[in-house]
């Protein structure tokens, strides 16, 4: 009966063992399946191997030797070959994750060593005792020695393996010395001792390990050598791609999966700080606060469920990294991802308060300019919060009159709002002359694809009268959009509706070409025309389509008679 | 050919880094469809971006009589219905497969969704909708030059400011459409001399005459 318990509780501990690495949240980045690599390892291949040698050592060198010295390098050793096969696994990143494989094997050798001893138990708590403590030294041991072989994976010191081995191998050596001559409550107090001491001996190496990290994602991110980076310096190193580098070392730490997610709450983290900042250092209208506040919470909340997903292990790690409160290290960090990728971050946000235009305007100026893009055709999708945010990068500039904006073949590198006066557009003959085509006044825009495409400019415009434009860059409207996902869909739709239509306004005209070549649909045409043609078309200049169907319309009148002629022409030769 | 590079030769997605195209091939949905399915019908539901991998498809319309009037057809390394994937408007037209088709479907919602991931396929598609709207206004614009011409009864003139060559099946249509008003109308003119042969020939490329006024 005795017997019969102390078997139950020797096979009762890995289960618990291995409830407990679980519930500890670890298995986010070690393989569960490595872990019962290990521990079965540990079970059927160390432990019977050690057994046979230990047997053959017996005859060699006597019982004590044995037990006090050979045993114990000989059963560390054996563990230890496991340990180093999982952590040069390529699948192997977080070096943490060599002390729970050493726990398995651990375990799984204790194990069978426990069942061997209980079988031969003189009594049922000394079997208990000895059960407990076993398992405890054997997992602590091969944890040491899985930490240090997972730490020789990341950093530079191929002594580190070895003391940890000795470490191990001292700790197994005063065990095995101690427990065959106590009993009860002390044998209990050596295991604890012992338990306490090897976690004692991880938790450092855990703490000086991410100690070892954090110094080099420092280094990487360049705060080791500049510590007091002032923003504008942080700014000018937004060409730098260490960003990269960093992504890649927590790749070789946490495995793809977790680094996307990582990635994404940085990204995250990095644009509610980019709020944050907005909030705190720029005047804007309650409106355009209210949405960034609104946005500052639904990123708050996606940092959560991504939390969430990562899990506690990795979560502490990257807590130790890069720490909420270290905002050098964050700034540092958000003009990386903009290098990195600047749709990522909210770089427009980041330039407007370095650069200080964020100050140029005051709020009831932007929400009155935001107002005066929201009737760009382009723009009208957009909210006016966005609008708003947005016009803080407007510039508002004068000219006199006949002064050149832009001539034929320049970049398209901005559009132009009339406030005041008029624009007029010319078109270049051979011989540079110009020739007026059209002017636009009041309200009207100029360029508003060259923001969207960067086209060369098709023609020459020119200031006409005392001019005042607002005046929207191609390279500031790019950053603006690039990383706010809802202002690039309001402004594709109305491109959708723009393609459609001139798509349409294509069909019909082909139709309406082709009715009229036979010279028997003039008519209806007129008809159709005359109907758009008293359309309101006062204030914004009449679109193409428009122009189109009224030169039709003309078309249709003038020749109506002769396409009638030549059609009854081929009628009546189709007849004879 | 990876998907990657199979998705790089839409116009569409020429730009996208491998990121972008690595999201944007795990939100398409692949399709196969014989020789005379039809792949949608006018006025169906119209919120998916279809992408034709292999094979050709013919859009078309019936007229009043019932007649079929085709528009134009699409082969591989084609898209149809990037405006309705924006703009959620019913087919405007029917589409049946005329060649044996592979398509990559993208939803709207997976749209929306990778819209959010990575910006910058929105921005790639605002960029070349916008090309597109410049190349068709460009065209009319030139037409209604044209049309001006005509109806001031200088033919000559108003042939030559279309005689021009497109790499657009729509574009090329609208030119021919005209350009046979033009004859037919110089023909009735009885003060009109007749057309030289050789004045069709003058080629102008679509680059030259992007460049017109876009106002």
């Amino acid at each position: 009966m005795n017997t019969l318990a102390a078997y139950a509780i020797a096979l009762l501990i890995p289960p618990l063992a291995f409830y407990g690495i679980h519930a500890l949240d670890l298995f986010k980045t070690s393989k569960p399946q490595m872990v019962a690599l290990c521990a079965l390892w540990g079970a059927f291949a160390a432990y019977p191997l050690a057994a046979l040698i230990n047997g053959e050592l017996h005859s060699l060198i006597g019982y004590t030797l044995v037990v006090s010295l050979a045993a114990p390098v000989i059963e560390e050793m054996l563990k230890a070959l496991v340990l180093f096969y999982c952590t040069r696994q390529p699948s192997f990143y977080y070096f943490v994750d060599g002390a729970i494989y050493g726990f398995g094997v651990g375990i799984g050798f204790a194990t069978l060593e426990n069942l061997a001893y209980v079988s031969a138990s003189p009594s049922l708590a000394l079997a208990v005792t000895r059960v407990l403590s076993t398992s405890l030294m054997h997992a602590m041991t091969s944890g040491i020695v899985g930490i240090g072989l997972g730490r020789l994976r990341r950093a530079r010191a191929p002594l580190l393996p070895l003391l940890t081995m000795i470490t191990a191998i001292s700790v197994h050596v005063i065990y095995n010395n101690t427990v065959n001559n106590l009993t009860g409550v002390s044998l209990l107090l050596v295991a604890v001792g012992i338990g306490i001491g090897g976690a004692a001996l991880i938790a450092l190496q855990i703490v000086y390990g991410l100690r070892q990290e954090k110094q080099r994602f420092s280094e990487t991110l360049g705060l080791a050598n500049d510590v007091s980076p002032g923003e504008r310096q942080a700014i000018q190193r937004l060409g730098g791609a260490s960003i990269t580098a960093i992504l890649h070392e927590l790749r070789q730490t946490f495995g793809e999966a977790n680094v996307d997610l990582i990635e994404r709450l940085l990204v995250t983290q990095a644009n509610i700080g980019i709020l944050e900042n907005n909030l705190t250092s720029c005047v804007v209208s309650p409106r355009l606060r209210a949405a960034w506040e609104t946005e500052i919470a639904q990123r708050q909340a996606e940092s959560q469920a991504l939390r969430h997903q990562l899990g506690r292990s990795v979560l502490s790690y990257l807590q130790d990294l890069f720490p909420t409160q270290d905002s050098a290290m964050w700034v540092d960090l958000q003009a990386q991802f903009a290098a990195h990728d600047p749709t990522l971050v909210h770089t427009f946000d980041m330039f407007m308060r370095l650069s200080g235009l964020a100050y140029k305007f005051a709020p009831e100026q932007l929400e009155a300019m935001a107002l005066r893009l929201s009737r760009i055709d382009i723009f009208r999708h957009i909210s006016l919060a966005d609008l708003e945010n947005l016009s803080r990068a407007v510039d508002v500039e004068d000219y006199a009159d006949t002064t050149l904006l832009f001539d034929k073949g320049d970049d398209g590198d901005a559009m132009y709002l009339i406030e005041r006066g008029a624009i007029a557009i010319y078109a270049l003959d051979h011989g540079r002359n110009e020739r007026h085509l059209r002017t636009f006044g009041v309200g009207q825009v100029i360029g508003d694809f060259a923001v969207l495409d960067g086209e060369h400019r098709s023609a020459r415009a020119r200031a006409q009268g005392d001019l005042s434009v607002m005046v929207l860059r191609r390279e500031v409207f790019q950053m603006f959009i690039q990383s706010r996902p809802q202002v690039i869909l309001a402004v594709l739709m109305v491109l959708a509706e723009r393609a459609r239509y001139t798509t349409g306004v294509v069909e019909t005209t082909i139709q309406n070409l082709g009715n009229l070549a036979r010279g028997d649909s003039a008519s209806s045409i007129a008809s159709a025309a005359v109907k758009d043609a008293a359309l309101p078309v006062t204030e914004i200049a009449p679109d193409v389509s428009t122009l189109i169907e009224l030169a039709l319309v003309r078309c249709a009148a003038r020749l109506a008679l002769r396409l009638a002629l030549v059609h009854s022409r081929d009628h009546a030769e189709n007849a004879s | 050919m990876s998907i990657s590079d199979e998705l790089r030769r839409f116009a569409l997605f020429e730009q996208l880094g491998a990121l972008e195209l690595q999201a944007l091939s795990a939100v398409l949905i692949r399709r196969t469809l014989p020789v005379g399915a039809l792949l949608f019908q006018k006025d169906d539901p119209g919120d998916t971006l279809l992408l034709i991998r292999v094979g050709q498809v013919r859009i078309f319309m019936r007229d009043a009589d019932g007649n079929e009037i085709t528009f134009r057809s699409y082969s591989a390394g084609q898209m149809i219905g990037e405006f309705s994937l924006l703009d959620r408007r019913p087919r405007s037209a029917s589409a049946i497969v005329t060649a044996p088709l592979q398509l990559f479907v993208l939803p709207r919602e997976a749209f929306l969704g990778l819209l959010q991931q990575r910006p910058l396929v929105g921005v790639q598609l605002m960029r070349s909708l916008a090309e597109r709207i410049r190349y068709t206004t460009s065209y009319l614009e030139r037409l209604y030059d044209a049309l001006e011409l005509l109806s001031n009864s200088e033919y000559e003139a108003a042939i030559r400011e279309l005689t021009i060559s497109a790499d657009d099946d729509e574009m090329q249509q609208l030119i021919s459409a005209f350009l046979t008003l033009a004859r037919r109308a110089q023909a009735g003119d009885p003060q009109a001399g007749v057309p030289q042969a050789g004045d069709a020939q003058t080629r102008v490329t679509p680059e030259q005459h992007k460049n017109k006024p876009l106002s």
